[in-house]
């Protein structure tokens, strides 16, 4: 297949080994992967802060610059961009583009659409699980990343309490509520201590971001590792 | 950093209060947990939901038919029943008409109708103190606060405060032996109310209620407790009345069959109710005050109304990780969490409750709890626009969104910006700038080099 | 009123008018013995209890063995205030028994009677086999020509009254009574017996 990576600019900042690595597994797997120049940001902060002009505005842009090859499918490390671009967008301002059926977070292209669950990754450790919330409940995504980790040579999986639970990012709110979203990354950072894993994974790098800050604050030794750097990681792979 | 706004400063207060924390987040968990429980009993509990959902839609749809129904049902029985615009005129009518009774001994069941209309304040003023009969409304009214929850309205007191409360108002005689084990005191301790209570539950000149639902087709008003409260209010006074918001109305009595299990099983977790009245006319003296407030307003809208689909379970509450963090009080109205976030800005619609569907990280576990299927996290993202297209999200941030847009809307200039963001980063850091991220977290830093930069096999260059 | 309803009218104006979503489909009617194991099941764990006896001649010897020296009040007495205040055992007629919720749901026809199962600290109601019905729903369909022709009052009871608005614990009793009984009439042996008919009539 002739895969587009959409980088979220969070992830181009930020993460962008989760990019590196979501594209090393597309390759793996034997699918030509190219990233559409020009990409910047989808527009969700300003989606999420009520400025739904200022959204479209650059979700149009981006969707049009990532459909420019007409690539099979496109693909993102990013549970929420995706959301913000093929669930909220449509509903609320009726944003519509032909490439939003084709247009999917990483987990769910591998697991829905691909149909794999084994991607030939190592990874020795316990990993815990957060479900970030717009993947969970937009996207509708559990139990693959979830099948895909299990898969994985040499990798436990831990459950936590409430996996569920928002971590309290919430883009914007993080700033504008700092103490209650902090509040509740307390919440989420002590339930993945209580797991006993070493690591914590999403498909969600701001989840990652929340995460890791109230965990090394807390001078924990859990890391927060992408999916996709556990997928790519094992022989061969760098990430990790 | 400008002053901190009305809920975040609530907010705040609710954190640094260890004991609030740990009784919200307790209570909402076993809430939860039961619910659970009795949920998965239903294997037809999303069919009930949806049935649900198309009956509240239908009837809202319908209300002028139903609403007259109900109002022509009910006087057949012998009701008395009156329209109010807005809570004033409502709490007027009720206090008019203890004035009229003469009614020195008044009992109230829990009702939100009337906590939104603000009648204890109103009836205080005319020199009456009804007395709130059901154990958390007590409790509240005597410590002197609102209820911070939809269904369990003392839910931020620990039993040792209400063990204070009770004692520092006589509830309790000073120098009775209680228990010290916490379990073992909250029984004492609603124990003692039912005995205190007793006496004032078997003389009343006036009872008042509000409804969980109206049914057109026979007039009743539909009435659910557990702690009997209810059953004395509408039986021992004479004269009862009943405030209820004209978005209770459901169209037949068989609605209930599937809007009961449903309220029951969200909001407590019981399959039950341990009391369910049905009331359709008398013995006695029946008012019914049908409250609009705002909610015909609603109801011209297509999207607000469906929120006034709400059956007021207070499962939002529960599952909402900011309520659960924060309680009630910190909305700053009788409606809290989610639902609260959308009812205050609508029917209220004061400045500061337009803050409100903000404080929420739209997770959108609400709207996946809904026995009614109302998409509360979309309606909180609609709002949201709302109140930025009418610029209550001030001028400096309207304008900081254009220019991200204006930045992001070409590659260059993003980069540029991106770059600079990343050189300042270190420097803003130091200065304690970042402090709304860095007070609690560490901050992440930007990397060096951002995935545009990379080279080789797996940066974009690569194809 | 008109001047609510007219606003209500105006804010409707041009909206859309979904239908009434069809009734749940009902499962087929469970066996009697079904009924009354599935009953007693419910009302257990609401915290009520069961009794049986055979007719009404033993159930009230049941009742008065169960509590020697209370004050007994039976519904046929029509009970005043102060007989309510002093009973420690009130007995009313059940009218229907929901199986899937252990609720007792009793009509009154004054105040006094829906006070009977409140004031006293034990409530009993007396039920027939008959009065079992499956389900809430069907409670309803057999409420309804009640409420749809007068005025009605209704309560339907599951288990002895409680809070749990101190910390979430649990507490029985609270303002209602601290016991609820519910004592069943049963049918002669094979639970269709052709009395049941005649009882009905």
């Amino acid at each position: 297949m002739r895969i587009a990576l959409f980088v979220p600019c969070h992830v181009d900042l930020l993460r962008p080994g989760a990019a590196r690595a979501a594209a090393r597994v597309l390759r793996r797997l034997g699918h030509e992967v190219r990233v559409p120049e020009g990409q910047t940001c989808c527009g969700q902060p300003a989606l999420n802060a009520g400025y739904f002009r200022d959204f479209a505005c650059l979700a149009r842009r981006l969707l049009d610059l990532l459909d420019r090859d007409e690539p099979d499918a496109v693909v993102a490390p990013s549970g929420s961009c995706v959301a913000a671009l093929r669930v909220t967008g449509p509903r609320h301002l009726g944003l519509s583009h032909p490439l939003l059926d084709r247009l999917y977070e990483f987990s769910e292209f591998l697991t829905r659409v691909l149909g794999v669950t084994d991607v030939g990754a190592r990874f020795p450790g316990t990993v815990t699980w957060h479900d970030g919330c717009h993947a969970l409940r937009g996207l509708r995504i559990r139990e693959g990343p979830r099948r895909l980790l299990r898969a994985v040579r040499g990798l436990t999986l831990v459950e936590m309490e409430e996996p569920d639970e928002c971590c309290g990012f919430g883009g914007t709110f993080a700033v504008k509520m700092p103490e209650v979203s902090a509040a509740l990354g307390e919440r989420k950072a002590r339930a993945v201590a209580a797991s006993g894993a070493a690591y914590v994974s999403a498909t969600e790098p701001s989840c990652l971001v929340q995460i890791e800050g109230v965990l090394r604050r807390r001078g924990s030794a859990v890391r927060a590792v992408h999916l996709a750097e556990i997928l790519a990681s094992g022989e061969g792979g760098d990430g990790g | 950093m400008g002053r901190a706004s009305p809920f975040r400063r609530r907010a705040r207060r609710a954190l640094g209060n260890p004991v609030l924390a740990r009784n919200v987040l307790r209570a909402t968990d076993t809430s939860l947990a039961h619910r659970r429980e009795v949920v998965a009993e239903r294997p037809d509990w999303e069919d009930l939901r949806e049935r649900a959902a198309a009956l509240r839609r239908h009837t809202l749809a319908r209300l002028d038919r139903y609403l007259r129904e109900f109002a022509e049902n009910a006087r057949a029985r012998g009701v008395q029943v009156h329209a109010a615009r807005d809570a004033r005129a409502a709490a007027r009518l009720v206090s008019e008409l203890a004035r009229r009774k003469g009614a020195t001994r008044i009992l109230k069941a829990k009702s939100m109708a009337t906590e939104e209309i603000e009648l204890n304040a109103a009836l205080a003023r005319r020199g009456f103190r009804p007395l709130e009969t059901d154990l958390g409304e007590y409790i509240v009214q005597l410590a002197g606060e609102r209820p911070s929850h939809l269904t369990a309205p003392a839910l931020h007191r620990s039993a040792e405060e209400i063990r204070d409360l009770f004692l520092r108002e006589g509830v309790i005689r000073e120098g009775t032996a209680l228990p010290r084990d916490r379990r073992a005191l909250a029984r004492r301790l609603s124990l003692s109310a039912r005995e205190t209570l007793r006496s004032r539950l078997l003389e009343a000149d006036l009872g008042v209620t509000g409804a969980n639902f109206l049914v057109a087709e026979t007039g009743t008003v539909v009435l659910v407790e557990n702690e009997g409260n209810i059953r004395f209010t509408t039986t021992t006074p004479p004269v009862v009345v009943a405030v209820a918001g004209i978005d209770k109305v459901i169209p037949r009595l068989a609605d209930l069959g599937i809007l009961l299990p449903l309220l029951t099983r969200s909001a407590t977790g019981q399959r039950a109710a341990a009391g369910v009245s049905l009331l359709s006319g008398g013995p006695g003296e029946r008012h019914v005050v049908l409250l609009d407030n705002g909610r015909t307003r609603m109801l011209a809208d297509p999207e607000d109304r469906e929120i006034l689909a709400c059956i007021r379970c207070g499962a939002c509450l529960n599952t909402c990780p900011v309520y659960r963090s924060v309680g009630g009080h910190a909305y700053g109205w009788i409606y809290p969490g989610p639902i609260g976030a959308l009812l205050a800005p609508l029917l209220r619609g004061r400045g500061e409750d337009w803050e409100l569907p903000f404080a929420s990280t739209l997770c959108g576990a609400c709207a996946e709890i809904c026995p009614v299927k109302i998409p509360l996290h979309e309606h909180l993202l609609r709002l949201r626009a709302r109140a930025a297209r009418a610029g209550r999200r001030g001028i400096g941030e309207r304008i900081g969104f254009r220019a991200f847009r204006f930045l992001a809307g070409r590659e260059d200039r993003f980069r540029l910006a991106a770059r600079l963001a990343r050189r300042m980063e270190g420097p803003l850091l130091r200065l304690g700038l970042l402090a709304a991220w860095t007070a609690a977290r560490e901050a992440p830093r930007m990397a060096r080099p951002a995935f545009h930069e990379m080279r080789g096999d797996h940066g974009p260059a690569a194809s | 009123m008109d001047r609510l309803l007219r606003r209500v009218r105006d804010a409707l104006r041009g909206a859309a008018r979904p239908e009434r979503p069809g009734a749940p489909e009902r499962p087929p009617p469970p066996s009697r013995a079904a009924l009354r194991a599935a009953f007693r099941e419910a009302l257990e764990r609401a915290a009520g209890r069961w009794l049986t006896a055979r007719d009404e001649e033993e159930a009230r010897r049941r009742i008065e063995a169960e509590f020697p020296g209370e004050r007994i009040l039976w519904w046929e007495e029509d009970p005043g205030e102060r007989d309510l205040r002093e009973a420690g055992v009130g007995v009313d007629r059940a009218d229907l028994l929901v199986a899937e919720t252990g609720t007792v749901v009793r009509t009154h026809a004054t105040r006094e009677a829906a006070r009977l199962s409140l004031l006293p600290p034990v409530s009993v109601f007396l039920a027939r086999e008959e009065d079992l019905v499956p389900d809430l729903p069907e409670a309803l369909r057999r409420l309804a020509p009640r409420h749809r022709a007068g005025r009605a009052h209704t309560v339907l009871v599951t288990g002895p009254s409680r809070t749990a608005d101190i910390e979430k614990e649990l507490v029985i009793p609270a303002h209602g009574p601290r016991e609820l009984l519910v004592l069943l009439l049963e049918a002669p042996e094979g639970g269709r017996a052709p009395g049941e008919e005649r009882r009905r009539g």
